[in-house]
């Protein structure tokens, strides 16, 4: 009787391991077994997007709700992810179990993702789209992406303390930020929070600012690093970035390098700190602490006397060239283009700056200012987005290294250098 | 003879009948992945397209010779390590020791306020610290006046370290306590009668009789504490993020970094493939050096 308890629990555990595996063992083999067919729209069809930027959530249900009234047939699944969105979207692609829409950087995340994406070069609806903001998802003259959003960012600063501190002129050269920053101080205000406990806002911050290298011409820039003719640390533009470190370390309060994204937010939103370098993106969270905070955009400072804000659209949305329902995918991407509601989402909705032609201009002070930096020409294209992938984690550690005083401007500049030649090594 | 061999047949499928669905789950999940860990670790791979170049030794080569952030992460794994096995293991042991002696009430109270962090997950212990070291020491310099309060505990390098030392003791200790009360509890009150008539202290007791009795729960919380500082990833992934800097990533988080971050997946799994060889030579000898100062009671 024991025995026989025992040898019935034995089969229950070896079958439920063997049920739990088939499982999934079937699920990803149909993702993989996908084939690029058309399916009738009136059968219903189940689209799995997955998408970053998770203070969009509610503005993505919106759109999808509104899409639920176009097409009823169609469900679109989202996963939204923030932390680890890279990872998750690895496993998935690697797995086999593909998303019909995905969202990436653009840039080298073209040449990274090439071998899933759909060539949307001659989709009609591609058309609608500013070509000023297709250059960043051409690969060899394709267009490879949809690009979503237009964002900026650059040093951002509250008004009023400005006022209160008596400055009058913005600050747009490195003296001019400083003498700002102490002004500010001598009224007891904080001028900035660094962000630099973060490794993607501190290389972030001086983007801008280096944006002068090589004048411009960053292809041939990257060429040259590339070749080795050109060590990237010896650029004059690096000396520049660890300048504007310096400084902002300076000004940041008692722990510079404690600093994260939400606390340069919430010290911003409350009016604890003048200064923040952030993008349009978090215009919204300050809003949320503070609706009436009055803020705007200060120019970057460049090594050549002018300075800047950073324009781009980096977000873009890539459709999976397996897809199985590749038709339904394209007809969502085709609405949300041309269709009233798709023309509104971004400006209204997301309420940030559209990458469409003859798009209306959303109503926030940060897109405001975005467009009268495009109208004065005083903007930069993320251009660091043109070099080798993968450089972005050990350029920002490179760059708090410095910052936290464990490395020295040699050895900093010699670690930037290295990072362009693994980079470029790996991509072989 | 025949009724034995029957037997022993029905016992061997018992036997199988038990482990197979735990070997197959490990070798599912763990034994697969290593393999194609191994596998590529000899490749030139991003991680997403589809194809990879065998490069042979390249990788192993470059980890070694080539690349500082790793050096440095061994470095900070080390030390991390090292500190981490003797605070956890003499404090837990003390405090074990203590509790053990103490009246019916503190046995239980203290020993469920020892052992809760360690049912919190780390990630949540990560971001929890993280508040504390930043927004709750700035409340408290301001109320207290504390100099230490204002220090930088995550954003001074060398703080930081100590920082990631402190509160993995403060989370683990709990578990490890645990082994030694059973330890403790497990030594024969005879054997300690026999001391005291012969007139040992308190303190010779200890080292002389229960000291050398417990030394089984002292290999195992050692090898445990070992295993588990060399592969440190979530606490540190939340607490520092390994910053400032460098001066934080433990080698989980560096081969994280390079993997998903850097987008290097074969550079990165030769880096894992490494780690494993360290944790597995050290905990080897580990054990077999304290299995040698066991003894029987």
């Amino acid at each position: 009787m024991k025995r026989l308890i025992a040898l019935s629990v034995c089969a229950a555990l070896l079958i439920g391991a063997l049920a739990g595996c088939s499982g999934g063992g079937t699920s990803a083999s149909s993702g993989t077994n996908s084939t690029a067919g058309s399916s009738q729209s009136s059968q219903p069809v189940t689209l799995n997007f997955m998408l970053n930027s998770p203070e969009l959530t509610d503005q993505y249900k919106a759109m999808v709700t509104e899409y639920k009234k176009v097409a009823p047939s169609i469900t679109i699944n989202m996963t939204i992810i923030q932390n680890d969105y890279q990872t998750v979207l690895k496993s998935k692609l690697n797995s086999g179990d593909i998303p019909d829409l995905f969202m990436s950087s653009a840039y080298n995340d073209n040449k990274v993702y090439r071998d899933y994406t759909y060539d949307l070069t001659n989709e009609s609806f591609m058309k609608d789209i500013d070509p000023q903001f297709l250059q960043s998802v051409k690969l060899d003259g394709k267009v490879t992406g949809y690009p979503f959003l237009v964002q900026s960012h650059s040093f951002i600063y509250n008004k009023k303390l400005f006022q209160q501190a008596g400055i009058t002129a913005l600050p747009a050269t490195l003296d001019e930020y400083k003498s700002a920053c102490e002004k500010l101080q001598a009224k007891g205000i904080q001028p900035l929070s660094s962000g630099f406990a973060e490794w993607w806002v501190l290389p972030q911050m001086t983007y801008p600012s280096m944006s002068d290298a090589y004048k411009g011409d960053y292809s041939s820039l990257f060429t040259d690093v590339k070749s080795g003719k050109l060590k990237f640390g010896d650029l004059p533009q690096v000396d520049f970035a660890l300048d504007l470190i310096d400084l902002v370390k300076k000004y940041s309060g008692s722990k510079p390098m404690e600093s994260t994204a939400d606390m340069q937010v919430s010290d911003f939103a409350n009016g604890k700190v003048a200064m923040i370098h952030q993008g349009s993106w978090e215009e919204d969270s300050i809003r949320k602490i503070n609706s009436n905070i009055d803020m705007g955009y200060l120019d970057a400072p460049r090594l050549d006397g002018k300075s800047v804000v950073a324009v781009d659209t980096n977000l873009t949305m890539r459709v999976s060239k397996d897809s199985k329902n590749l038709k339904d995918v394209l007809s969502f991407l085709d609405w949300l283009t041309t269709s009233d509601y798709g023309k509104k989402w971004i400006p209204q909705v997301i309420k940030q700056i559209s990458p469409q032609k003859g798009a209306a201009s959303p109503d926030t002070q940060l897109a405001k200012e975005t467009a009268q930096a495009e109208a004065d020409s005083s903007t930069c294209q993320w251009w660091i987005f043109n070099g080798p992938d993968g450089i972005e984690q050990p350029f920002g550690t490179a760059f708090q290294n410095y910052a936290a005083g464990t490395a020295t401007r040699q050895q900093t500049k010699d670690a930037l250098t290295k990072v362009f030649v693994d980079a470029f090594n790996a991509e072989g | 003879m025949n009724q034995a061999r029957k037997k022993k047949l029905s016992h061997t499928i018992e036997f199988l009948g038990f482990t197979m669905p735990a070997a197959f789950a490990i070798l599912l999940f763990v034994g697969i992945p290593f393999l194609m860990c191994i596998f590529y670790s000899f490749r030139k791979w991003n991680g997403i397209q589809r194809a990879s170049t065998f490069i042979g030794f390249q990788n192993y080569v470059r980890a070694f010779t080539d690349d500082p952030t790793f050096g440095q992460s061994i470095r900070y794994t080390l030390i991390y390590a090292l500190f981490t096995v003797i605070f956890i293991n003499i404090i837990a042991l003390v405090l074990s020791v203590v509790l053990e002696q103490s009246d019916a009430f503190g046995k239980g109270f203290f020993r469920a306020a020892f052992y809760i962090p360690n049912i919190i997950s780390l990630i949540i212990i990560g971001f929890t610290w993280k508040f504390i070291f930043s927004r709750a020491f700035e409340a408290m310099q301001e109320s207290t006046g504390a100099a230490m309060f204002g220090w930088s505990w995550l954003g001074q390098p060398k703080l930081a370290v100590f920082s990631t030392v402190l509160v993995t003791v403060w989370q683990a200790l709990g578990f490890y306590m645990l082994i030694y009360i059973a330890g403790l509890q497990s030594v024969p009150e005879d054997v300690i009668e026999a001391a005291t008539i012969d007139g040992a202290g308190r303190v010779r007791r200890f080292f002389s009789v229960i000291f050398p009795l417990i030394i089984p729960s002292v290999t195992v919380c050692t090898f445990y504490s070992i295993a588990n500082s060399l592969k440190m990833f979530e606490l540190i992934f939340t607490l520092t993020g390994g910053g400032p800097g460098t001066a934080t990533t433990s080698v989980a988080l560096d081969i994280y970094n390079t993997a998903f971050n850097s987008n290097q997946y074969g550079y990165g799994s030769s880096k894992s493939v490494i780690l494993f060889a360290m944790v597995a030579v050290i905990t080897i000898l580990q054990v077999t050096v304290f299995k040698k100062k066991e003894i029987e009671a």
